[in-house]
């Protein structure tokens, strides 16, 4: 039961790491009406959920899970850090990894600390590491002795959770269309969660081109409602 | 070498040596169906200009192509590809690897032309690029969704191309790109999303950053027919990615942003080489006098040269910088006499016109590189009609 609550709470969407202030390029996709009613809505979280966060954030999760377990998987963790920098290449999607990292582990910190997670936040702030969300987020789990599986599904729902409620807000979409798509996409994350392991080591961090170009983008937009 | 399969094993081995401040062809290793030329006069400059010709189809099922570049330190290199990369239809999939190390101080461009994915194509692509943390490098990847006039429009099975970056070898830059139509969404939101053409263009240097600068005062406006974002993408490096209709207009926009990068590391290096609106206008009377010299890119420089030139002498002429006053009288007349047959500077936006003219006066070092900035948007915007 605890391990339950302990996900629940630094999953919310309300735990104050700031992942409200992201919108990962669904700002751009709204200002250029890409992403304009509920069918684009739709179709945009769930492409995001399985060709982005899939292939990247929820890959980063589960290898860092994997990766944290007994006393020397430091050399490996740090490997991951640098993989992960070189992959997200627009400069906000990477600050908003490294601010919701140094964020989440601060606070985590401070409810239960652990070993790794302490060293991961010094490593950043030292700048030895660049610090990303998804693998202090799997970090935190492992170390709580929450299951890859919850932590995964968690994460998955949670990021759909966040385009949703971003959706909801900037395309404009009723927050009842909003919790319909959420409940539609369901499925899939269960089933994303299943393969998630069966991934080949290529497939890591598979970018989409378009998505990263709105992500570009999104530093010159005129007006800026999120940080990303 | 022909695989019993009729497959071919190609291998091609390039590296260069300074001689005298001047770079020249060390090593030159080549297999069928594949051929290493220099790229015009190799007395025309300093740096190295090499040509990779291809003279068969393209690359056919089973291929496997290994490239090895190496430039010591303090070269300086320019590498080009003669034609399209042709991907023909495949079963088991073809196969290539390239190899860079780039030493310390030295130089390497590299914009091939774009990959055309026939029917059927599966092609694995893996470039690995080692430098050093004051070496300089500008990289780029153009692929089309295959012949789209032809009505094949992404019909390809499968492109997996992998570009990781390692300076003073530490990974700085990862690029995993898989396009698989039958399991993506290509054509959709997050993909192409209704284009036809990808490019990235990746430049890692210690000036990236001030480089970068130069781009935020002058791409301000997008193009109606192709969307581009550019960011730093590490601490040394930036990325323009765009997508469009045309491989044709996408590899001359991303290499004059190239070139324009290159003149830009060799001013900031201090043997910046002839300033260059000059230079434009010897290449366009040389163009003039001997149509059709030179093949495919330096051709498009020639074409596009006109346009090039309406900018700087707009900018110079309406408030006169010690860039004009640096150029012979003769040659910055010879570009005031040149302008009147030249697309007008109102097909600038408005926007970016006061940014050339702002960065054209604003300060001794950026003058050069500001004429050459707004031959880009020029150009651009011109592609953009």
């Amino acid at each position: 039961m605890q391990k339950l609550l302990t996900l629940l709470q630094i999953n919310d969407s309300m735990f104050p790491i700031g992942s409200f202030t992201h919108s990962y390029g669904l700002e751009s996709y709204v200002n250029s009406n890409a992403v304009h009613s509920n069918e684009t809505a739709a179709s945009y979280a769930r492409t995001m959920l399985m060709h982005n966060i899939h292939y990247n954030d929820a890959a980063f999760l589960n290898k860092a899970w994997h990766c944290v377990a007994g006393k020397k998987f430091w050399p490996q963790f740090a490997a991951l850090d640098e993989l992960v920098t070189a992959l997200k290449a627009p400069a906000e999607i990477r600050d908003a990894s490294q601010k919701l990292a140094i964020r989440f582990l601060k606070l985590t910190e401070g409810l239960k600390p652990y070993e790794s997670c302490t060293r991961y936040l010094k490593e950043i702030q030292e700048g030895k590491l660049h610090g990303h969300y998804a693998m202090a987020f799997g970090m935190y789990a492992k170390e709580a002795g929450i299951s890859r599986e919850d932590a995964l599904g968690a994460f998955y729902y949670n990021s759909l959770n966040g385009i949703v409620t971003n959706c909801a807000k900037s395309v404009p979409i009723s927050q009842t269309v909003g919790q319909k798509i959420l409940f539609d996409l369901l499925p899939i994350i269960e089933d994303l969660v299943k393969k998630q392991d069966d991934m080949n080591e290529d497939m890591i961090g598979l970018c989409c081109i378009g998505q990263e170009i709105k992500c570009m983008q999104h530093e010159k937009l005129y007006t800026r409602i999120y940080i990303s | 070498m022909i695989q019993k399969d009729n497959s071919i094993s190609s291998r091609i081995v390039l590296s260069c040596k300074l001689e005298d401040n001047k770079t020249m062809l060390q090593d030159s290793y080549f297999d069928i169906p594949y051929k290493i030329v220099h790229y015009g006069s190799r007395h025309l400059q300093d740096h190295l200009e090499i040509m990779m010709m291809c003279y068969s189809p393209g690359v056919m099922d089973g291929d496997n192509l290994h490239i090895d570049v190496h430039c010591p330190a303090n070269t300086e290199m320019k590498l080009f590809t003669q034609s399209f990369n042709k991907l023909h239809p495949m079963e088991k999939g073809a196969v290539q690897h390239t190899e860079v190390r780039i030493d310390a101080g030295a130089s390497f461009q590299y914009l091939p032309q774009p990959m055309i994915p026939f029917k059927n194509s599966l092609f694995d692509t893996t470039n690995e690029i080692r430098m050093k943390g004051n070496s300089h490098l500008i990289w780029g990847d153009i692929i089309s969704g295959g012949r789209i006039h032809s009505g094949e429009r992404f019909e390809f099975t499968r492109i997996h191309s992998k570009t990781k970056v390692y300076v003073d070898e530490k990974l700085i830059f990862f690029d995993n790109q898989l396009m698989q139509p039958t399991k993506q969404p290509i054509e959709d939101i997050l993909f192409f999303e209704g284009h036809t053409h990808q490019g990235t263009l990746l430049i890692v240097s210690p000036y990236a950053v001030e480089f970068k600068a130069e781009l935020d005062e002058i791409l301000l406006a997008q193009f109606t027919d192709m969307i581009y974002g550019f960011t730093q993408c590490g601490p040394n490096a930036i990325m323009i990615r765009t997508l469009g209709e045309s491989g044709d207009a996408m590899h001359e926009w991303l290499a004059n942003i190239g070139d324009m990068c290159w003149s830009f590391i060799k001013y900031k290096q201090g043997n910046e080489e002839p300033a260059p609106v000059i230079e434009t206008i010897a290449a366009v009377a040389a163009a003039v006098k001997k149509p059709a010299v030179k093949k495919t890119a330096k051709k498009a420089a020639a074409k596009k040269a006109p346009a090039k030139k309406s900018a700087p002498s707009k900018a110079s002429s309406s408030k006169p910088t010690k860039t004009a006053t640096k150029k012979s009288p003769a040659k910055s007349a010879k570009a005031k006499v040149k302008s009147p047959g030249i697309p007008s500077i109102k097909s600038v936006p408005a926007k970016a016109a006061t940014s050339v003219k702002k960065s054209a006066t604003k300060k001794a070092t950026g003058k050069t590189v500001a004429s050459k900035k707004a031959a880009g948007k020029t150009a651009a915007n011109k592609k953009k009609q």
